[in-house]
């Protein structure tokens, strides 16, 4: 079985998208209400979103025509990185609930070692790479620019 | 033109604060456009937000030195190491490689300093000259003039699509789409609220960027990074940096390349004030020229150093031409004359031609940073110019993770608001998608910033005229306009035609 390529499906999202904004759109209503003269609420969002639509069965089209890019190849050493992207999002994830949870720094802090020691970074470069870079965000924002990062 | 008022906003530039701010924007500047993979477009992006927090003309001196300075210095990479640092700099690989491997990279670093300056000063003094009448002859625009400048604004969706218009204009119209978020513009209805108070401020575009544009291009940066490549990549810049030779170029040479120079810096800014064309066609299609009259036309592509001369003039000589038509038309030139419409917006400015009778003094101020940054340029250029070689150092890993941090620390910083930092966060994860699918992000920015001005111009003008669409078609200038708009597709028809002739 052919395997689903990526053009079709994001397509197909593109579609999605163009709905949830076409539908509610047609109950903002199209014209003004009452004696008002020009176009209602509706009538933008229904044109763009409608727009939106048409060209995500374009690209649906497309993709199920003329065949639809890789959107990841096939290169083993590129499809490995996969597992490094992942951990990056979720350890992004992780820093969001320290800053939410306890503190922006010791956040920023612990992402910037824990990035640097899976991008294989020495022990040594971690530490003070990590140091500086907390202490200038802490330097330069929250006592220079007064932007206070406790939520 | 008051001379006094140019005088008066001069003054009013020269204060240790500004002078400082705007050599810390060439400095980052020549950083980030010296790093393969960082273009002028992220850096702006990122420091736009935290630029917000200083007084405009500090903010403003800091983003215009980033911009100009990102763009020469995309030329180092394109000397030492034969690639593009911004896309502008493609038409520097022709002769400026070259020019490196016959032993005179030095002169070609020099070279790209010295002659971007200069592209830059005369793209200014345009930009002083023109945009006053150029905004004087707006100042009378009603809603069907501002539709259709905010039409021709879309039009860049095209040529912001790369390489695929189909898909570039799918998501242009989602962030039109996506722009209708919040109260309606003229009933005050909410729409797609869903009852938040946030979703009813509407959706912020600068968080969305600056994850686009930032935590996205990381995210494909990791995704695509070989171990494999590394050594070789390594290997190429210690050789790189190995030896130069002399940096600045005599005098017999400044006499020859003054004329071919000067050409290409009246050509460029035309080309950067027409919104359809970007700094890549400009440069090289100024070197074309230059080929063309040159004495030595066969020396062009083998390491002439007028040719590199040429195409680094025209780099920087387009941002002059962008920013007459953004600050005189609200139309932006290039992705990020978009992002510096949206920075004048934080400050409570309209770009268009009230910001001419509304904020003289700052417009003015504009000006003058354009030939400030130019002159930091020269300077801190031609001083680094043998350092920058070490720029290239950096391993990406320190890179992406710096980049992350300033994401972060950017979309947070405009509202305080950490909503934004999960807005800026969904932005970098489908600007990773919209990069392995080959989809723009450029369009659904544009689409997010323009629909507020189309939709609230658009309405205006059918509410003027009783819901008549014949309102469009009776006002002169609107109807030029709309000619314009046509011409503008056909030139970006023929530009892409242009650009296939070329890569065959």
């Amino acid at each position: 079985m052919q395997k689903l390529k990526g053009d079709p499906l994001m397509g197909f999202l593109v579609v999605i998208f163009g709905l949830l904004f076409f539908v509610p759109g047609l109950g903002y209503g199209l014209s003004s209400p009452g004696n008002l003269p020009g176009p209602g609420a509706g009538f933008f969002p229904v044109i763009t979103s409608g727009l939106t639509i048409c060209f995500g069965l374009w690209i649906i089209y497309d993709g199920l025509k003329k065949g639809s890019v890789d959107y990841f190849g096939s290169d083993p050493e590129q499809r490995a990185n996969f597992k490094i992207l992942a951990i990056v999002c979720l350890a992004f994830v992780v820093f969001l609930l320290i800053w939410l949870f306890i503190n922006f720094f010791l956040g920023i802090a612990l992402l910037s070692l824990f990035y640097n020691f899976i991008f294989g970074r020495t022990w040594k470069f971690n530490l003070i790479f990590s140091l500086v870079l907390t202490a200038l965000l802490y330097g330069v924002f929250e006592k220079l620019l007064y932007i206070q990062f406790a939520l | 033109m008051d001379m006094s008022l140019w005088w008066e906003s001069f003054l009013a530039l020269l204060t240790p604060e500004v002078l400082m701010f705007n050599v810390l924007g060439v400095l980052i500047g020549i950083v980030i456009g010296a790093l393969p993979g960082l273009s002028a477009t992220m850096a702006v992006a990122i420091l736009t937000p935290i630029t917000f927090w200083f007084a405009p003309a500090c903010g403003f001196a800091m983003l215009i030195g980033v911009w100009n300075s990102a763009i020469f210095a995309g030329g180092i990479t394109a000397v030492l190491i034969n690639t593009p640092g911004t896309p502008a700099s493609i038409a520097s690989t022709f002769d400026g490689y070259q020019m490196y491997r016959q032993g005179r990279g030095g002169l070609a670093l020099g070279i790209n300093v010295i002659y971007s300056a200069f592209g830059g000063l005369i793209s200014t003094l345009f930009l002083i000259f023109l945009a006053f009448p150029i905004a004087a002859f707006t100042v009378s625009f009603g809603p069907t003039e501002y539709f259709m400048l905010a039409l021709f604004g879309l039009m860049m969706m095209i040529s912001v699509s790369e390489n695929n218009v189909v898909k570039g204009m799918a998501v242009g119209f989602a962030g039109l789409t996506l722009s209708t978020v919040g109260i309606d513009p003229i009933l005050a209805v909410k729409r797609y609220t869903m009852d938040s108070t946030s979703l009813a401020a509407g959706i912020s575009f600068l968080p969305v960027m600056i994850g686009m544009f930032g935590l996205g291009e990381v995210f494909n940066q990791i995704y695509e990074h070989k171990k494999s490549d590394e050594a070789s990549a390594v290997a190429m810049i210690k050789q790189a940096a190995a030896k130069l030779g002399r940096i600045l170029p005599t005098f017999k040479e400044i006499k020859q390349f003054f004329r071919p120079t000067t050409l290409a810096g009246v050509e460029s800014t035309i080309i950067g004030a027409i919104p359809e064309a970007g700094a890549d066609i400009a440069s090289i299609i100024c070197w074309g020229q230059a080929k063309k009259l040159s004495k030595h036309p066969e020396e062009y592509g083998k390491g002439s150093a007028e040719g590199f001369a040429v195409s680094c003039t025209s780099n920087n000589g387009v941002l002059g031409g962008a920013l007459t038509t953004m600050l005189t038309l609200g139309i932006p030139g290039d992705a990020v004359t978009a992002i510096l419409i949206g920075s004048l917006m934080m400050y409570g400015m309209q770009p268009g031609p009230k910001m001419f009778t509304e904020d003289t003094g700052f417009v003015m101020q504009i000006m003058q940073l354009m030939i400030l940054s130019n002159v930091a340029i020269v300077i801190f250029g031609l001083l680094s110019a043998k350092m920058s070689a070490r720029i290239l150092n950096a391993k990406p890993q320190t890179v992406w993770v710096g980049v992350i941090a300033l994401c972060v620390v950017g979309s947070y910083a405009l509202n305080n608001s950490f909503s934004d930092v999960l807005l800026m966060a969904v932005g970098g994860v489908v600007g990773f998608f919209f990069k392995r699918g080959g989809f723009a992000p450029g369009p659904f920015i544009l689409g997010l910033l323009l629909g507020g001005m189309l939709e609230s111009n658009l309405r205006r003008a059918l509410v003027m005229s009783q819901g008549s669409v014949s309102i469009f078609f009776e006002r002169p200038v609107t109807l030029v306009l709309m000619i314009l708009i046509v011409l503008t597709l056909c030139f970006s028809l023929f530009k892409r035609m242009f650009k296939r002739r070329n890569s065959k």
